[in-house]
């Protein structure tokens, strides 16, 4: 559990770090825990970044993002869902929404929807095999075995780790 | 409880005592008549009074039930999806204009109400409405929209803050009871305008504060115009007898049923307070048709004149639709605008006259154009075929009690831009094609549905060549064989065996002999054989007997088994010529096939309806995101690249969009009865079918009937090019030979390859050949 935790906090600061500037708005409010200055040494190798990635929509679907997170603090793990769906919706193809959807469900309690969702995230990160495409996969195995801990496969989950843990040093 | 009967003195005793008295035969015979007429007046008084009662009972009880059931009942509202605004998104300001007058968003410069907009330099001012998401309450607001080259460049509050993201209120698309389907837009008495209700009874029912259902001033008033005119010119009817005689539409005139409809006025007044009358008149009363569809109450009447909400309309548009009332069809704004505005402005210079508004806005209404939309069929969003799915999935997915509950919010997943643009290409280009091949005029229909590729959500459904009509919905209802749109199902089962796309199949003839003895010879399109090549070639070309050949290979079954995994349903053709897709499917069934290769490997059920809200804003139940893995991304990967070849270099290469980064592929079932068209870019998934309802022959091709349907579709939907990132097993090959090859030397097509040495190498072209084809090439196989 611990670890998981770790994993979210790291990828809103990582996603808090590589966005752009977010503005205020009325509607989709900018989150409120600000992100560290400066990323961990560990996570410049898994900086969260897309191929092909349209920059003009980052921003939106950040606000949504973080809007969720939010709601996910709270426990209102519904309209976390509500707002990450309709990210999504902007950004179909971002896997770093697919990732934070599962963790949603997962919260939830919905593993059936955390364990497609997680694998949706990794079909979509799984794309490349330069450094940083296997950055995002291993963001996305990564939350792929928090599922599998959650439904009790955690040898399954321990060697997704092993795999895929960030390399420290 | 023992009841005692008393005894009444009987008619026999006093007749005995009177028979004594006068014993003439005379005035016994007088008294029997007599006697027996005075039961018989007897009885059928009692009797009528029975019937009368009777009937009574029968009246109250069938109009007070109409009533409330018609009153209580708040309807389903039901809402497209919203378009989200961000900076950066690519949406030109003319674009974005089309987007508010779709919702009947109008130009005015103060933006002082919501539901406006305004051009100011090159910006755009909009009032947004206020709108309850299914996330909550969203406040009207007054935003600046900056714009460049690519789009939207900021947004910007009256306040002067900067925006990241904000929507415009969805198109509300349709308004039904879920139980039985009929559609209103009905509106409380608080929702209803002063003057809409002022109006009405200044112009069609004076004293309806003080009469008790029915006028004899009004109905001799009447009686006075219609002996002068020497013909029935004004009806002597109230509000209430108006609203009675909506209730049970019928052209009847005769005196029996003049008095029932006053007597149900009589009652529903007895029953009912005013307002609930007027309430019910105004959301019950019938404003025109729109082919089959009836617009009954005003808050429909406003959306189908005016595109815009009730509480929008202005002194004049008010006054317009009271003109309606009279006579629906002859004072229709569309077709006799001359006439509705005349009465138009009587009735504007009746609301002045009685004092309902005052000379300034009599004299700016008086001078305003009709103002109805422009063409009847725009008025509202109305999408009957995309409403029969919602509907479809509400009773799947939803318990009916559910369903019963009153004032429900249905949001659904429908964007209006690309159900507009759909329908528009199929009308447009069936015309064209018919006129192109000399086909008689409408005999061609077409269907199709488009999602979006990673979720599933239907963006849009069009169920036949004419829009906005109910009808028979082709893309849920029509059945038809799929033909080669099936094929990508047995390649998928050859990659999952362990195949490569560059394996060789053989295009040869067969006969196929069932265990009933019936004999099975399938041939190509142009009736050739091919021999060996490879698999992808074979699918891009469309080749029958190859397919058949390796369907064989793999076994029927191994095939088939796919398609269960792919649809999560059995075919219903257990024969070989399953493979050549003698397979009936819906074109939503289809859309749900083709999902799981748009969506790199998952399978979803194609979804309309995205979450249900009951009228406290409580969801009844969030569908979200449902899918299941079916595919391995590298062979879903694989299984793209062999459909962009496809599109490249076969069946599909007619398509100006076909090198664009699109995947997709083409059928034509026997005798050229069905043209298919199924393909996906990088964000939508669409599915085109074109034939005839009576299952004819068209002449046309998968290519030049579906895909040319999906070519104007495209050119108006746009095309967001498939980027698939280059893999390390990629590799150039020969198009037409499957030999490894490069640009340079000839033409090649780009494909995964599990095992290089199983390639030959085209001569000539300096590609370094391994060790193991150094051998192959100097000992043979």
């Amino acid at each position: 559990m611990k670890q998981r935790h770790f994993f979210i906090v790291l990828l809103a600061a990582l996603l808090g770090a590589c966005a752009t500037t977010p503005t205020p708005s009325p509607e989709v409010k900018p989150p409120q825990v600000a992100p560290p200055p400066a990323a961990p040494p560990v996570a410049q190798s898994e900086a969260v970044q897309q191929p092909a990635r349209p920059k003009t929509k980052t921003s939106a679907t950040f606000a949504l993002l973080s809007a969720a997170d939010e709601a996910l603090a709270t426990g209102e793990s519904r309209q976390a869902i509500l707002l990450l769906e309709r990210a999504v919706r902007i950004e179909p193809r971002n896997f770093a929404l697919w990732i934070r959807l599962s963790q949603a469900h997962l919260a939830s309690g919905n593993l059936a929807s955390a364990t497609q969702h997680a694998r949706k995230a990794i079909a979509l990160a799984d794309v490349s095999t330069d450094e940083l495409a296997r950055a995002n996969q291993a963001k996305a195995w990564l939350q792929y075995a928090n599922v599998l801990d959650a439904s009790g496969d955690t040898r399954e989950a321990a060697s997704i780790r092993n795999r895929y843990r960030p390399q420290r040093g | 409880m023992a009841v005692k009967h008393k005894r009444k003195p009987t008619r026999p005793r006093r007749g005995k005592r009177r028979s004594g008295q006068q014993g003439s035969w005379f005035s016994r015979l007088r008294r029997a008549v007599l006697r027996l007429l005075w039961h018989t007046v007897l009885w059928s008084g009692l009797l009528a009074t029975l019937l009368l009662l009777g009937y009574g009972y029968y009246l109250d009880r069938t109009i007070s039930k109409t009533f409330e059931g018609r009153l209580w009942s708040v309807p389903a509202q039901v809402f497209a999806q919203p378009l989200e605004l961000f900076s950066g998104l690519a949406l030109s300001r003319s674009h974005l204009i089309t987007e508010l007058e779709r919702l009947g968003y109008r130009q005015q410069n103060n933006l002082d109400f919501p539901g406006t907009y305004s051009v100011v330099g090159s910006d755009l001012g909009v009032h947004l409405r206020g709108f309850r998401f299914i996330e909550g309450f969203r406040p009207a607001q007054k935003l600046r929209l900056a714009f460049n080259q690519s789009g939207i460049r900021k947004i910007l509050t009256s306040e002067g803050e900067e925006l990241i993201l904000t929507r415009l209120d969805p198109a509300k698309i349709g308004s039904f009871f879920p139980s039985h389907g009929e559609d209103r837009v009905i509106l409380t008495p608080q929702e209803v305008p002063p003057l809409l209700a002022a109006g009405l009874k200044a112009i069609e029912d004076r004293n309806f504060d003080e009469h008790r259902g029915f006028s004899v001033t009004g109905i001799l008033r009447a009686l006075v115009v219609n002996l002068r005119a020497g013909a029935a010119r004004q009806g002597g009817s109230t509000l209430t007898q108006q609203l009675v005689k909506s209730y049970f539409l019928t052209n009847e005139r005769t005196i029996e049923r003049k008095l029932r409809e006053l007597a149900m006025a009589v009652i529903l007044e007895l029953r009912f307070s005013k307002e609930e009358l007027l309430t019910a008149y105004i959301n019950e009363i019938f404003l025109g048709q729109n082919g089959a569809r009836a617009i009954h109450g005003f808050g429909l009447g406003a959306q189908f004149y005016f595109n815009k909400p009730i509480n929008e309309l202005d002194v004049a548009e008010i006054a317009t639709l009271i003109s309606i009332i009279r006579g629906p069809s002859y004072y229709n704004p569309f077709r006799h605008p001359q006439r509705a505005l005349s009465r138009r402005d009587r009735i504007l210079d009746t609301f002045y006259s009685d004092g309902l508004i005052d000379a300034n806005s009599h004299a700016r209404a008086i001078e305003k154009p009709l103002g109805v939309v422009s063409a009847p069929g725009r008025g509202g969003a109305y999408y009957p075929a995309f409403m029969d799915l919602v509907r479809s999935e509400l009773s799947e997915r939803y318990s009916s009690a559910d369903l019963r509950s009153q004032g429900l919010r249905i949001f659904t997943t429908l964007s209006p831009r690309l159900q507009e643009n759909t329908q528009q290409a199929i009308s447009e280009t069936l015309a064209d094609i018919e006129r192109d091949r000399g086909l008689a005029s409408n005999s061609l229909q077409a269907a199709s549905v488009i999602s979006d590729s990673q979720t599933g959500e239907v963006l849009a459904l069009v169920g036949g060549r004419k829009g906005r009509v109910d009808g028979f919905n082709r893309a849920l209802n029509a059945q038809r064989s799929v033909g080669s749109v099936i094929k990508p199902v047995t390649i998928l089962a050859a990659l999952n065996q362990g195949m490569s796309l560059t394996d060789v199949v053989n295009d040869q003839a067969i006969t196929l002999t069932a265990k009933s003895g019936e004999v099975w010879s399938p041939k190509n399109f142009d009736g050739k054989t091919y021999g060996e090549l490879p698999m992808y070639l074979a699918l891009s070309r469309s080749l029958n007997l190859a397919m058949v050949d390796l369907g064989e290979k793999l076994g029927l079954r191994t095939v088939q088994a796919q398609f269960t995994a792919l649809t999560q349903r059995r075919p219903n053709n257990p024969y070989p010529s399953f493979l050549l897709g003698a397979e009936a499917m819906s074109p939503l069934q289809t859309l749900e096939l083709y999902g799981n290769f748009a969506s790199g490997g998952f399978h979803t059920r194609p979804k309309a309806v995205i979450a249900v809200l009951n009228e406290q804003g409580n969801a009844l139940s969030h569908h979200t995101f449902e899918m299941q893995q079916s595919i391995a991304p590298a062979t879903a990967d694989a299984l793209t690249r062999a459909l962009q070849v496809v599109m490249q270099r076969g069946t599909g290469r007619s398509s100006p969009f076909a090198r664009i980064g699109v995947a997709g592929k083409t059928g034509t079932t026997n005798d050229n009865r069905d043209s298919w068209f199924a393909g996906f870019d990088n964000s939508k998934l669409s599915v085109v079918w074109v034939g005839r309802d009576d299952n004819q022959s068209t002449g046309l091709t998968g290519s030049s009937g579906a895909l040319r349907v999906w070519n104007s579709m495209t050119r108006r939907n746009g095309v967001d090019p498939i980027v698939l990132i280059p893999t390390d097993d990629l590799v150039e090959i020969e198009y037409t030979t499957g030999k490894r090859a490069t640009s340079a030397c000839a033409d090649v097509v780009q494909l995964p390859v599990q095992d290089l040495r199983s390639l030959d190498i085209k001569s000539g072209c300096s590609i370094k050949p391994s060790l193991g084809q150094r051998l192959k090439s100097l000992f043979g196989n």
